[in-house]
């Protein structure tokens, strides 16, 4: 490129950039690019694709979707205890499922926007919290556009305590894909813990079939010995599902 | 021997040009080479980055890091070298390559493949 781009151009494409391929990225564009209108169709057309490879190779498919079962429990539970009544809202289960799904698509960005190499505590837990706020700040939105009817803020309080707690859980215990040190210097353990990255359709089959067992279980207990029969062997289901991965990665 | 991955054709063309551009399998360097290959079609810089991914994600490449350079405005580029992994997968692909090849020429006729034969010569010109 002839001309340096705009440098607010580049403030911008540095935060949209996860920073892990922002350099060679940047370089590569500035390199091929000759004008900043061809510059800007370059960016437009390489920053989803390099943003959706780096959540391909970061976001961990298994561990998310146990994320978000246990979130939606968390909520589901926190509806069932909220009252009776409140489960036969219109279109309940689906409006439950909106927190859960923001708190995993807050998990999957911060994934992806990590900064390879730097490990912390408070990292572990980042990625619930951003999704945890992303939550309230669509409840705020659902209520000030009075779009879709917003959960009752109770129901929000305990359901992101709990699921967030989960959620945190969860992570100690599958780390995410780029803390895990790499190559001879990493510990003997880290060594041995084979993340799942998403990928094909057949991978997430065990899962399908796992979500489709779950749900025929929780609909026989529900109709042999009721809601909490229902409650308690969906509970059982994940916790060995969850000992299971752990103990199959971990091997 | 453990099974290998097999290569998609995009795959194909983005492992060639990296086997080619030797020292220099840069991001553009590599992105210059695939367009050369895969012509007529056009080929998108951001399809190259998520292939250069998913080939390093399956052991056929590395990368690395290189000194910041005044032409990249001061950015470092990342460099591509084969993997023995993938220089094992490129040549299976070129092999079933050269079967499809001799498979087409034999129900098609020899003059058939010579006349693409020389087309191509003519292109690479």
């Amino acid at each position: 490129m002839r001309a340096a781009p705009p440098r607010m151009i580049e403030t911008i494409l540095c935060l949209l950039i996860p920073p892990a391929c922002r350099e060679e990225v940047l370089g590569d564009l500035y390199e091929s690019c000759d004008s900043l209108g061809q510059y800007i169709r370059e960016v437009l057309r390489v920053v989803p694709m390099v943003v959706f490879s780096r959540i391909r190779r970061t976001a961990d498919s298994r561990v998310l979707l146990m994320q978000a079962v246990a979130l939606y429990l968390s909520f589901l539970g926190a509806a069932w205890q909220a009252g009776n009544t409140f489960l036969l809202q219109d279109s309940i289960l689906l409006r439950l499922a909106i927190p859960p799904a923001w708190v995993v698509f807050g998990v999957i960005l911060d994934d992806a926007y990590a900064i390879p190499g730097r490990r912390s505590f408070i990292k572990q837990m980042r990625g619930t919290v951003l999704g945890l706020a992303f939550a309230y700040l669509s409840q705020v939105a659902f209520s000030v556009g009075n779009l879709i009817p917003h959960l009752p803020l109770n129901i929000m309080f305990i359901g992101s305590a709990a699921g967030g707690l989960f959620s945190i859980g969860l992570r100690y215990l599958f780390p995410s894909v780029i803390d895990r040190p790499a190559g001879a210097g990493g510990p003997a353990l880290w060594l041995k813990y084979t993340p799942q990255p998403l990928r094909t359709a057949h991978e997430l089959a065990p899962v399908a079939k796992f979500l489709a067992f779950v749900s025929a279980l929780a609909f026989i207990g529900g109709q042999l010995g009721g809601q909490l029969l229902a409650m308690a062997l969906i509970f059982a289901s994940i916790l060995f599902a969850i000992v299971r991965e752990w103990r199959r990665r971990w091997r | 021997m453990a099974r290998l991955d097999s290569l998609g054709q995009f795959e194909q063309l983005v492992l060639t040009a990296i086997l080619s551009l030797h020292d220099d399998a840069y991001g553009v360097t590599i992105h210059t080479k695939v367009q050369e290959l895969a012509r007529p079609k056009s080929v998108l810089l951001g399809a190259v980055y998520v292939t250069l991914d998913r080939l390093e994600d399956k052991g056929f490449i590395a990368s690395w890091l290189s000194d910041p350079t005044p032409e990249r405005g001061g950015r470092a580029k990342r460099c591509y070298r084969l993997e023995a992994l993938g220089e094992r997968a490129l040549q299976e692909s070129a092999v079933t390559a050269k079967r499809v090849w001799d498979g087409i020429a034999e129900v098609w006729g020899k003059e058939w493949a010579k006349e693409w034969g020389k087309r191509w010569t003519r292109e690479s010109n």
